[in-house]
């Protein structure tokens, strides 16, 4: 009978030492998996938002609301110049669309030495001020 | 004298200006609420605008048009998280940004992982992947985490002081229940966790293993509306690597 009951706790023992030793392991497994369903999960998403079809562009355009940048991309030719404005710098445009065509060309190149925004509208300023 | 008249008008124009672009503003046919036509928030020292998409015929037709996913792992969330953590919704994250956010009083964490972020996140959050509230609380991630909320790592405090701090905390006083052994987070900012919407446990995780951190559930806000609801109601996403914010389809 004595050896029975001390039978039956080796048997315990191992057991709860078993389930001991695999429980970090279970539990870790369980979180890898979790991880791998979530990043399966994302591929699946696919379309990465704001990317559209050549079809949706025109649509896209008119959903898209750049941020205001305290600087206009350096580079741009004369159009994509005024077109960022537009687009961008509602403020500054409608100022902008008062000058006459040569001087809208001085505010380009100015735009070319300096294309921090604040200052493209200074110009715009000083250009209307001074006609 | 024709100087001065032409810099009045100048202004005048700016002026004129401004008022068109409020008139713009009011004039949106989506607003987001009825008395908030868009708002702007820091995102990365950018001011993005937050709008719906205009167009009343758009729909959605990317991965979070899916309804079904499988469950487990991803499994209706309920309303209630944990207890005493707040669940909010659009017009109260709204309300957030104009106040806690834009005071520095308040964070906003999109709780998912990298590959999920880069697809878009909400203008003015910041990303800390659950992962990163999960584990042991002495884990260089997890210190990194609750300093970014704001949470101070404290010295070792002596037996009798954590005694008297803990019979504070039961009486309520002296912010005395913001404080753990290691932790203070008196000064800890509030928090609104979101992940990708009512299926997705990731912001779940990432406020339960907060809590286990001691951080106070008082503090912690959980937008279970998420990508998912913010894309259905057309709001403007950002796009993490440009930082260029997109209405999304």
């Amino acid at each position: 009978m004595y050896q029975l009951k001390n039978l039956l706790w080796t048997f315990r023992a191992a057991v709860t030492g078993l389930a001991l030793c695999l429980c970090p392991g279970v539990t870790v497994h369980a979180a890898d998996d979790y991880l791998d369903a979530l990043e399966a999960e994302a591929d699946d998403t696919g379309i990465v938002s704001g990317s559209v079809s050549p079809a949706d562009a025109s649509q896209q355009n008119k959903t898209r609301h750049a941020p205001a940048s305290k600087v206009i991309e350096s580079g741009l030719s004369f159009d994509e110049f005024e077109e960022a404005l537009d687009t961008r710098y509602s403020g500054s445009n409608f100022l902008y669309i008062k000058l006459p065509k040569r001087e809208r060309k001085g505010v380009y190149r100015f735009y070319q030495n300096d294309n921090r925004i604040s200052s493209v509208r200074e110009e715009i300023v000083r250009l209307l001020s001074s006609g | 004298m024709k100087r001065f008249i032409t810099k009045i008008c100048a202004v005048a124009l700016f002026a004129s200006a401004g008022f068109l672009l409020t008139a713009n503003a009011v004039a949106l046919d989506v607003k987001l609420t009825d008395y908030l036509a868009y708002l702007e928030v820091d995102h990365d020292g950018e001011q993005v605008r937050i709008q719906r998409i205009q167009d009343t015929s758009n729909v959605l037709n990317d991965g979070f048009s899916k309804t079904s996913r499988k469950c487990p792992p991803f499994c209706i969330q309920p309303m209630k998280v944990a207890p005493g953590v707040a669940t909010v919704g659009e017009a109260e994250i709204f309300r957030f940004m104009e106040r806690e956010l834009a005071d520095g009083d308040g964070m906003i964490v999109d709780a998912r992982t990298v590959s999920w972020y880069k697809k878009g996140t909400i203008p003015g959050s910041v990303n800390i992947p659950f992962t990163e509230f999960v584990g042991e609380i002495e884990a260089p991630e997890t210190i990194k985490a609750l300093e970014q909320l704001g949470g101070v790592q404290r010295d070792e405090v002596s037996w009798v002081a954590r005694s008297f701090e803990k019979l504070m905390a039961a009486l309520g006083l002296f912010n005395a229940g913001q404080k753990t052994d290691a932790w203070d987070f008196s000064d800890a900012k509030q928090v609104v966790f979101w992940c990708n919407g009512p299926w997705c446990g990731q912001s779940p995780r990432a406020i339960d293993g907060l809590l286990s951190h001691g951080y106070p559930p008082e503090k912690v806000y959980y937008y279970r509306g998420g990508m998912q609801m913010w894309k259905v109601l057309g709001l403007t996403v950002v796009m993490p690597e440009s930082a260029e914010a997109v209405a999304m389809k």
